[in-house]
């Protein structure tokens, strides 16, 4: 009877793995957070990846709305008080990026600077899409940078704060996405799901692994869809790309994309992408904007600052800079590969 | 061992009771015990899930003595039946519970309906069907919910059907009436 | 036997015999073996799921206007959006599983179901 018991339960274990269909990754996609969110989860059950997709897409959307820059809601009310110079109530779902925003201002050195909302209103980049026209004048753009917005500005005691300086005008836009997947990568977690990639409009974060083979990312090249290296994933890591392809518009045959460089108040000019791998997403998201503005010339000293290990650069002419434990994971996917420069992070 | 333990059994049950109703229960239960214990041997693809061959022995105190010794001889048989594998209160025991109750219930249901329509026969097959249904229900939810485990149901269902066809078969030879009023 | 039993016995077998059909009839649609099917997400729902193998025109509304989607010769394709850039229009034919074409403005995502089978879990951009 005893070896019955036994026997019995392990046969089945057998039976069921003979038949069951293996677990699979299986994708979803959905438009969320205003942009493509790619949901891939390594299950046998099917239903599960439709649901907990409706469930992300949900909790991204509900994040947008209270995070968005420039249409009414929660942030947009927080930019108001700030305006005012008078202290208020800090809305709940604001607090937490306020914070963190300033945390990673402090740690790029000004590079990374959501409080100057202002200047990507002045370039345009506010709305989902926009027409051609003429970059802002100089004078403008100087004028703007003078009133000095800084996140160090806004006050904050305990769930109280005002802003120093009426110029204050947030934009989480640099970070948010970040912020958000973090959140709903915890939200998948709870849900019970243990090998995923979340993929929003192309940052990531990854946990587990598909079965017994790490998950294979895929970099796009700055210049062309195709891709530029891969790195294998495992356990629980993002990885976050700022580029000057990603939002952009062209005037008089100029190109001028979204990563504004807050020293000069115009696109920063000395990378074509950066990629961030780190386990946190809003600092990743933050640290590609960082290092990118850095450019080539103080990316080990940002990257430091910012306690990132694992970075790449590709500079205007193709070359690639990098950390040696990013080396160590990178693998190039084009023939030839690009030069490449290694650079210890280092204040 | 088992007979040891039917007899121990009746012995308990005629030396607290005196009614000639719990003789009967005992012995019928006793007998159900044994095929009980027979069956926990057979092997299965979902352990504890049973083809239900002592329900003849239910279907037979429901016709012979009616609704409320059937209910005593399935749920008695199911107690000491584990008691006697080792399985109390294990995922096998609440097996054997679901199928024993599912079994009851579709009994309960089928004379209630149609009591007059039916015998051994029918009785033996619908009780093996719920017997099966209830177990799986019972496993696919709470043991192993797994889709996989759906590919056999209809394996599953037609040894029920085989097994319920066969004892209602035995069942109608040793009693060819059909059951008396409504519980 | 009698006449209850008969049914009892014939419900059984019908029973039995669906389990089979339920439990091990064929595959559902998605799979490889089925037509392509095209989705067309309007929003956070689906707004539709059709066949690539039927030539079909489908207007989707949004908040920008109407994407519209044409479906020929297995393949769809945004064929006008209301975006200024024109992006969800350069997509071109979508015809692998995992092709999609987006208009962010009008808020419509379209792509063509099916396992993908490329070299990467997932494009970082």
């Amino acid at each position: 009877m005893i070896t019955w018991q036994r026997l019995i339960p392990s046969v089945l274990i057998l039976l069921l793995a003979a038949c069951s269909p293996r677990p699979e990754v299986h994708t979803e996609r959905l438009l969320a957070f205003g942009t493509v969110v790619e949901l891939s989860i390594y299950t046998h059950d099917r239903e599960l990846v439709r649901e907990a997709a409706r469930v992300v897409g949900e909790d991204l959307d509900y994040m947008h709305r209270a995070w968005h820059a420039w249409e009414p809601g929660p942030l947009g009310r927080t930019n108001q008080l700030l305006a005012t110079g008078a202290e208020f109530s800090a809305n709940p779902s604001v607090l937490p990026l306020i914070l963190e925003g300033q945390r990673l201002e402090a740690d790029s050195d000004g590079l990374f600077n959501p409080a100057l909302g202002a200047l990507f209103a002045l370039w345009g980049f506010h709305g989902d899409e926009r027409e051609e026209h003429a970059p802002p004048d100089e004078a403008e753009i100087r004028a703007l940078l003078e009133t000095r917005p800084s996140m160090a500005d806004i006050r904050v005691d305990g769930i109280r704060m005002r802003s120093d300086n009426p110029a204050v005008r947030l934009d989480l836009g640099g970070f948010a996405k970040g912020y958000g997947v973090d959140r709903a990568v915890e939200r998948l977690k709870e849900l019970g799901i243990e090998h995923a990639i979340l993929n929003a409009g192309g940052d990531l974060r990854a946990i587990g692994r598909p079965g017994n083979r790490p998950w294979r990312i895929g970099i796009r090249h700055p210049d062309s869809e195709g891709v530029l290296a891969s790195l294998e994933l495992a356990g629980d890591e993002s990885v976050y790309t700022s580029g000057d392809y990603e939002r952009h518009f062209i005037y008089a045959g100029e190109r001028f994309h979204h990563i504004l460089d807050p020293r000069t108040g115009r696109p920063a000019r000395e990378a074509r992408s950066v990629t961030v791998i780190h386990r946190d997403g809003a600092r990743a998201d933050a640290a590609a904007t960082a290092l990118f503005v850095a450019g080539p010339a103080r990316f080990a000293e940002i990257a430091a600052r910012l306690g990132i290990e694992q970075a790449m650069l590709v500079d205007p002419q193709g070359a690639v800079l990098m950390t040696p434990a990013m080396a160590e994971r990178i693998r190039f996917e084009q023939q030839p590969a690009p030069p490449v420069i290694l650079v210890e992070p280092a204040r | 061992m088992v007979t040891l333990a039917s007899c121990l059994l009746y012995l308990v049950s005629v030396l607290i009771s005196t009614t000639r109703e719990d003789h009967l229960i005992a012995w019928l239960a006793a007998l159900a015990i044994a095929i009980h214990v027979l069956e926990a041997a057979l092997p299965s693809p979902i352990p504890g899930v049973k083809p239900g061959l002592a329900n003849v022995i239910t279907v037979l105190a429901l016709l012979l003595y009616g609704w409320r010794v059937a209910v005593w001889v399935s749920l008695l048989r199911v107690l000491a039946g584990s008691l006697l594998v080792g399985s109390f209160l294990s995922p096998t025991f609440l097996l054997s519970l679901t199928g024993a109750l599912a079994s009851l219930a579709a009994l309960g249901l089928a004379t209630a309906v149609a009591g007059r329509h039916l015998s051994a026969l029918g009785l033996c097959v619908l009780a093996a069907l719920a017997h099966m249904l209830g177990q799986f229900l019972v496993a696919y939810t709470l043991i192993i919910p797994h889709p996989a485990l759906l590919k056999l149901l209809p394996v599953l269902l037609t040894a029920a059907l085989l097994f319920g066809l066969a004892s209602g078969t035995i069942a109608r030879m040793m009693y060819p009436q059909r059951p008396p009023a409504a519980p | 036997m009698t006449r209850g039993d008969g049914l009892v016995v014939i419900c059984a077998c019908l029973l039995v015999g669906l389990s089979y059909v339920q439990f091990w009839g064929a595959p559902d649609a998605g799979d490889a073996s089925a037509t392509r099917e095209v989705r067309i997400l309007s929003g956070g729902t689906e707004f539709a799921r059709l066949p690539l193998d039927r030539n079909a025109l489908v207007e989707v509304p949004g908040p920008a206007g109407i994407t519209r989607v044409e479906i020929a010769d297995g393949a769809a394709r945004c064929a006008a959006s209301p975006g200024s850039q024109g992006i969800c229009q350069r997509a071109g034919w979508l015809r692998e599983a995992g092709d999609m074409a987006v208009s962010l403005p009008n808020r419509v995502l379209i792509e063509i179901l099916g396992e993908t089978k490329g070299p990467f879990d997932s494009i970082n951009y």
